[in-house]
């Protein structure tokens, strides 16, 4: 009796697992070519608002995207995933593969430029009033991108140092594997302050109150690269893609989150 | 060289702390799940057992909501005292108890379902209290149980990463234990330094099973 009452639960719960595996899946789709786009996290929210233009002038791709931190995406590549295309949030992972050859140099261009904002919790932000402010003593926890994992993080010790802060803020620094999770720790409160790309607070806003933009001159200028993967196996779109991220088209979506871009030299 | 130094014992630290909570609060709710009969009893074992099965991000989550400076609970405490849990090495003790303590209360409840009912029973008629009965008959009984079961919660508890790199942050020096360093190392590119945490790691956890296969395999024929 209770052998049968077993199987049958077991076999309602595989049944469960199956219909939800189901009722998830994707609707068959005539076949495509996949091309594999590693982005890095800040580019998340136009390239997903881009790639349907792009899939409609190239009806035979499909765009998959992979986002993480550039730095994260850059060892990924390294160690031999297989993508077609990588958009960077900063020069020195494109660089680093371009070094080692694992990029078609010729076909990388650089479409997009970021800035560096100070944000703070939107309902806790009455001491700071700019980046000097983060010196403060009231001001215990800055939330900042990983500088070993993400560009967002370098940018923003270049900027501490543009302030004379440096020293005084680094015993504060909460590194963060990814910028989201920066604006994440800032609008829960649980640092007093945070550092990210403009595009980071257009994109989310909610929680978070804008303190100040950092000068130009704060920090190297936030480039945004991408290239073809020297052992993509579609090459022909992958480079249809990176021509794709400085048409005017992409630059108009780009610029709706804060890029500024270089669509008009190009 | 000196800051791998610094996750090795930040990690045992935590580890060693997060299992002598694991094993307390382990035996005592193995203790009730197994010799209690109580309302929600299933529901209270579902609860503790999630954390084995979740994945460690929705732990996180989870815990980020009660713990955080303005969490449920993390709320409370900051209010009152101004401390806060978040980014410090005491979240990723947390973290880790939580993630181990299922470890140790089904091996726990396992040891004390196989100690003979009648030598429990003999105690009581002599006339001892339950809580000696606990410590003096069933305890010694299921020993090599609990050894394993700590055993288990300890390596788990020392590769606890997920909800870790929520609460504790990955701030080097401060709360980097080893599997939030070789994460660091092997996304940063410094791919050296992570092979050497890589196979130190690989090999203490390789033992700890080990140690408690033995354990618990001789537990049958006790």
């Amino acid at each position: 009796m209770n052998t049968k009452r077993d199987i049958r639960l077991i076999a309602a719960l595989a049944m469960l697992a199956a219909v939800i595996a189901g009722a998830c899946a994707p609707a068959a789709a005539p076949a495509k070519t996949e091309v594999m786009v590693f982005a890095a996290m800040s580019l998340k929210q136009p390239f997903s608002q881009a790639a349907p233009l792009f899939e409609a002038e190239n009806p035979g791709a499909i765009l998959q995207f992979n986002y993480s931190g550039s730095g994260t995406l850059a060892a990924q590549i390294e160690s031999g995933a297989s993508a077609d295309v990588f958009a960077s949030a900063g020069m020195k992972e494109m660089n680093l593969l371009a070094e080692k050859g694992l990029i078609d140099s010729d076909t990388r261009r650089n479409f997009a430029v970021n800035s560096l904002v100070l944000v703070a919790p939107l309902d806790h932000n009455e001491i700071l009033h700019g980046f000097s402010g983060l010196a403060l003593p009231q001001v215990r926890r800055i939330a900042v991108g990983d500088s070993r994992l993400a560009p967002v993080g370098l940018y923003a010790i270049e900027v501490f140092k543009y302030y004379g802060i440096a020293d005084n803020v680094s015993a504060k620094l909460i590194p963060c594997p990814q910028v989201a999770q920066v604006c994440d720790y800032t609008a829960r409160g649980e640092v007093d302050a945070g550092v990210v790309y403009l595009t980071d607070y257009i994109a989310r806003k909610s929680g978070l109150a804008l303190i100040e933009q950092a000068p130009a001159a704060a920090h190297s200028q936030i480039e945004y690269p991408a290239a073809v993967i020297k052992n993509s196996v579609n090459k022909d779109y992958a480079n249809r893609f990176v021509r794709f991220l400085c048409s005017e088209k992409c630059a108009k979506i780009l610029s709706g989150y804060g890029f500024k871009t270089m669509a008009a030299g190009n | 060289m000196e800051q791998v130094l610094f996750s090795v014992r930040l990690s045992f630290q935590v580890a060693l702390i997060a299992t002598v909570f694991s094993v307390v609060f382990g035996c005592a709710f193995a203790y009730l799940l197994a010799r209690r009969n109580f309302r929600g009893k299933e529901l209270v074992d579902v609860v503790l057992t999630l954390p084995l099965v979740l994945p460690p991000t929705v732990t996180g989550y989870i815990l980020l909501v009660l713990f955080g400076s303005r969490g449920l609970l993390g709320g409370y405490i900051y209010s009152l005292t101004g401390y806060t849990l978040m980014f410090t090495w005491q979240a990723a003790v947390l973290c880790s108890f939580i993630v181990s303590l299922p470890l140790m209360i089904k091996t726990a409840r396992a040891a004390f379902e196989s100690v003979d009912e009648k030598l429990l029973q003999a105690s009581y008629i002599m006339g001892y209290s339950e809580l000696h009965t606990f410590f003096h008959i069933l305890l010694p009984l299921s020993r090599r149980g609990l050894y394993a079961g700590a055993i288990l919660a300890f390596a788990r508890a020392l590769g606890e990463f997920g909800a870790t790199l929520m609460l504790a942050g990955n701030i080097e020096g401060k709360t980097d234990t080893m599997p939030l360093a070789i994460y660091a190392d092997v996304a940063g590119g410094n791919w050296d330094r992570a092979w050497g945490m890589v196979l130190l790691f690989t090999l203490i956890s390789g033992v700890f099973l080990y140690a408690a296969n033995k354990l618990a395999g001789k537990q049958r024929w006790v």
